[in-house]
């Protein structure tokens, strides 16, 4: 059986893509071939917009995918692929296996008739690439940046420009001026796109986007049509992939890292004014998100109550 | 049952190809197969019929959820001002003046004027369609051949989209994520080269066989009498035009995409200056430029459809292995790929190449190593100019050259179909001949991003 | 009959002269972007999602009108030579088998494609954008329903000219003017 695979992102991407193309090729040899899956790049069979359309409608059996793309159909998604200030990667596993994250989204996603499995762990992002450094939050006054989702709103709470540009676009206009940063990825990634030739400010933490995760989706008649061990295949290469991206993504940052920084990059920290005044616009974004949508404000819930309980064990296991 | 399904690739291709030749619009020709070889497919069980309910959102995301095409509307909407304000009226007829002596002179103002349309806008669509309505005309009257009239304005037509600013080259590093201004800079050499290259061709032709391009009688005193005024006016405005578009890039006010909207304010307001702009001038530049928006687009959303049903019923796939299938060492695979871009080129547009072979090509040129012949860090913008330079062709190739749709559809009746092919010949063998230069001698590509950045 | 192609040409019209207007809205916003981001604090999401929308609506309103107009280019290299009569009941057969079924299938799976974005309330995925993504959904069935009018307001004039009426398949009048 074959089952063509839409992803959202190259398959020449570290982690974001080879993670991809490793679980086709992995399903592909634990079911003897008879799994194929076959990954095609952004737009080869539609759009990466309407990759959730496509699959709910099975036009395409399935999609590598990341949760938040669905926002404008399911406000509450973002909160499944990362939201600023969010966990990290062992804590943000611990509650989408165990403290009812997959649950949930399996419910807010049920109306489009799809089955999700998490398939990859990304390591934090960078916060971005900015032309001049920024010192104070008055520094944020007008500031033209490339970022999207829940972090764009923040930025725009801090008075900041939100622009929605391709990546082709964005680095022209950095090089040029017409934008002032921009949110890209983590070092690995970034330094194969050569971000070092166009800003040389690159800021961490990514407070807007810690951990993420990347699902694997598939019609659900395709999934209920399945052989029970050609499914069981792809949820323990999902759930292999899950452990090995998270040590791949941890490990593989910082010889790149050295390589932006030999290359004449100054590698900032957000200081402690910074990180306040991201949290303070995140907590009115957050106020309007939940009063809006209440499976937001569902979602939430469950995260916060799980991460609550999460702290109360880790200060009592853990070292530090 | 199995034979027929192995050659369904090819039997689209053919209809395609037979189809064209019908007479019929060409969008009606790629909906038709579409539909037809849909069926074909979903009673051979190559496709399924829910596969078939993707194709609106295809269209959507493909022309119209698209950041980057918004420049196409603007730019031809910019080209057709320029051409009711006759502000490039003016422009051509002082170069037809300025150029009377050479032979070829005609031909050469078509070439000078298409060089410096390109650098005022992002696509081919309204250079040719405004060379052809304003040149076409006068060069017949003039003795002209209708193949080098029209060989002359389709390729200075056509100059457009290599030198930048470019949508083709947007395009390019958008899929590529290469830095777009290096990849702009490293176009520009290449689209120079090929503008004189066009242009020594006509002097040679104009020369060696004067009745396909007769000597024009000289000025006469009346005419001489204010030509520097009238020329210094002529070219200040178009120069205005394109020092706003190219400023507002370059000065980081707009990116390569919104500086069409420049061009196009830039066009009615130069219109205005020149005292030309009035109700019925702007109700015909709307009218010039819905017609042209919608013959490009009803070509892109059924183009769309036949790309897709061709992936499913698995031409791309002989595309794919037969680019992975090489053995040839990596000058091999380059010319292979050349090749191959230029193949596609007679049936696919643009678009659909880039979409095809850009991300299936990317890591095989990754890993290329032409060692001191180029960087490996310029390897890619190289290759890129290459494929620009390569898909220039795919605009003049028949049966499937958008360059030739416009010409065709703005000359009317002036030329035939098939003067204009055989027109278009020794222009495509002026374009390989530079793709070849370029890819000997890399520096043309190279040596000013280099310079610049 | 007659009258139908009439009604079917002047709708196609109107959808033209509303996507020539346009044009001149798309400049403006693009240029209101451009001159907000830079000296104004505007930002941008909206303005950029606004600018694609315009730009859909002018580029898929035009189908039937350059139908009615004959400004669909074609490759007449070996259809010049024939007649008149044989290029109408060429085009009569174009229309039928050709582009109505492909126009039926966009109209057919568009009209599903916008439901589905309006049942589901989509909006943009960004947060900062505009709501109601079917309303510019739905320009996918609608220009297909449009370029069928245009179409068949073609074919209808084609037949009637075969059939000895003074006709012409094809209309000339301007955008405006007329
Ligand atoms: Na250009
Ligand atoms: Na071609």
């Amino acid at each position: 059986e074959t089952l063509d695979m839409q992803a959202y992102v190259p398959q020449t991407l570290p982690v974001l893509g080879t993670a991809g193309v490793d679980l086709a090729e992995r399903v592909g040899r634990l079911t003897g071939g008879e799994i194929e899956i076959v990954y095609h790049d952004p737009g080869a069979l539609v759009p990466t917009n309407e990759i959730l359309d496509a699959v709910s409608t099975g036009a395409i059996a399935a999609g590598w995918y990341t949760p938040g793309l669905a926002e404008g159909v399911i406000p509450a998604a973002p909160l499944f692929t990362a939201f600023p200030f969010g966990p990290d990667a062992v804590e943000y596993t611990a509650w989408w296996y165990q403290g009812g994250g997959k649950e949930l989204w399996a419910e807010l996603s049920a109306p489009f008739g799809i089955h999700t499995e998490l398939c990859t762990m990304l390591a934090p992002e960078a916060s971005g690439w900015f032309a001049e450094p920024i010192e104070s939050p008055d520094d944020l006054a007008g500031l033209k940046m490339r970022i999207f989702g829940l972090g764009a709103s923040v930025l725009e709470k801090l008075g900041a420009q939100a622009q929605s540009m391709g990546v082709g676009d964005t680095v022209t206009g950095l090089n040029l001026g017409t934008l002032d940063a921009a949110e890209i990825s983590f070092p690995a990634l970034d330094l194969q796109l050569g971000m070092q030739e166009h800003a040389s400010h690159y800021y961490f933490p990514g407070w807007h986007q810690q951990s993420s995760l990347i699902t694997f989706i598939v019609n659900q008649d395709v999934w209920d049509g399945m052989d029970d061990s050609h499914r069981a295949a792809i949820q323990e290469v999902c759930a292999a992939n899950v452990a090995l991206t998270i040590a791949e993504g941890e490990s593989i940052q910082l010889a790149p890292l050295a390589q932006l920084e030999a290359e004449g990059v100054t590698v900032h920290q957000w200081n402690d004014e910074m990180l306040a005044a991201f949290r303070g616009g995140w907590d009115e974004v957050l106020a309007e998100r939940t009063a809006a949508d209440a499976d937001f404000a569902r979602v939430w819930d469950s995260i916060t109550t799980f991460r609550a309980d999460y702290a109360t064990w880790a200060d009592l296991g853990y070292l530090d | 049952m199995e034979f027929l399904i192995e050659v369904l690739p090819a039997l689209m291709f053919g209809s395609l190809v037979l189809g064209l030749f019908s007479g019929l619009p060409v969008a009606v020709v790629l909906g038709g197969i579409t539909v037809v070889f849909s069926i074909i497919a979903i009673s051979l069980g190559e496709m399924r019929l829910v596969q078939i309910s993707l194709l609106p959102n295809r269209i959507f995301g493909g022309s119209i959820e698209n950041q980057v095409l918004i420049a196409a509307p603007l730019f031809i909407f910019m080209g057709v001002v320029l051409e009711k304000s006759r502000i490039a009226e003016d422009l051509l007829l002082t170069l037809q003046k300025l150029l009377r002596g050479v032979p070829g002179g005609l031909a050469l103002a078509v070439t000078a004027m298409g060089t410096i349309l390109a650098a005022a806008t992002g696509i081919i669509g309204a250079s040719v369609v405004m060379l052809t309505v304003m040149a076409l005309p006068t060069m017949l009257k003039r003795g002209y051949s209708a193949e080098l009239a029209s060989g002359a304005v389709v390729s200075a037509g056509t100059l457009g989209i290599l030198i930048p600013p470019s949508v083709m080259l947007v395009f390019m590093g958008d899929i590529l994520t290469i830095n777009l201004a290096k990849l702009f800079i490293a176009a520009l050499v290449p689209g120079l080269v090929l503008a004189v290259v066009y242009m020594i061709y006509i002097v040679i032709t104009a020369t060696m066989n004067p009745s396909k391009a007769p000597p024009l009688p000289p000025l006469t005193n009346a005419e001489r009498k204010g030509l520097w005024r009238e020329a210094s006016l002529s070219f200040a405005l178009p120069f205005v035009l394109i020092t706003a578009v190219l400023g507002s890039i370059l000065g980081g006010i707009a990116t390569p995409t919104e500086a069409a909207a420049v061009g196009a304010f830039g066009a009615l307001l130069l219109g205005c200056i020149r005292k030309r702009v009035s109700l019925a001038m702007l109700g015909e530049a709307m009218d010039g430029s819905v017609r042209t928006l919608a013959m490009l687009f009803f070509i892109f959303i059924t183009a769309t459809g036949f790309a897709y049903v061709f992936r499913i019923i698995g031409g791309e796939h002989f595309i794919v292995e037969t680019a992975r299938s090489l053995d040839m060492g990596d000058w091999g695979i380059l010319a292979m790929l050349m090749l191959m871009i230029f193949a596609l080129g007679f049936f696919f547009d643009w678009i659909e190449i880039t979409l095809i072979m850009l991300p299936i090509v990317a890591p095989i040129v990754g890993l290329m190593d032409l060692g001191d012949h180029v960087a490996k860090e310029d390897l890619i913008y190289w290759f890129a100019v290459l494929m620009a330079v390569n898909l220039q062709t795919s605009f003049l190739t028949p049966p499937f050259g958008f360059a030739l749709f416009f010409l065709k559809g703005a000359a009317g009746d002036l030329v035939t179909i098939k003067q204009i092919y055989r027109g278009i010949i020794p222009f495509v063998l002026l374009q390989i001949i530079v793709l070849a230069l370029i890819t000997w001698q890399p520096w043309l590509v190279l040596w000013l991003p280099n310079a610049v950045l | 009959m007659l009258k139908i192609a009439h009604l079917f040409e002047r709708i196609c019209h109107y959808a033209a002269r509303l996507a020539g207007l346009l044009l001149f809205v798309l400049t403006f916003v693009v240029l209101y972007d451009i001159i907000g981001r830079q000296f104004f604090n505007t930002g941008s999401v909206a303005l950029q999602e606004l600018e694609w929308h315009i730009h859909g609506a002018i580029v898929m309103l035009g189908f039937g009108y350059a139908y009615t107009r004959n400004s669909h280019v074609r490759i007449d290299i070996v259809s010049q030579s024939f007649s008149d009569r044989t290029k109408m009941k060429l085009e009569i057969v174009g229309i039928v088998l050709l582009l109505t079924p492909f126009l039926l299938v966009i109209l057919w799976y568009g009209v599903d494609f916008a439901h589905r974005s309006f049942v589901r309330g989509e909006s943009s995925s960004g947060g900062l954008g505009l709501d109601h993504r079917w309303i510019i959904k739905s320009a996918v069935p609608l220009s297909a329903l449009i370029a069928l009018m245009g179409a068949w307001s073609v074919l209808i004039r084609s037949v009637a000219a075969l059939r000895g009426q003074n006709v012409s398949p094809y209309r000339k009048e301007p955008l405006w003017n007329s």
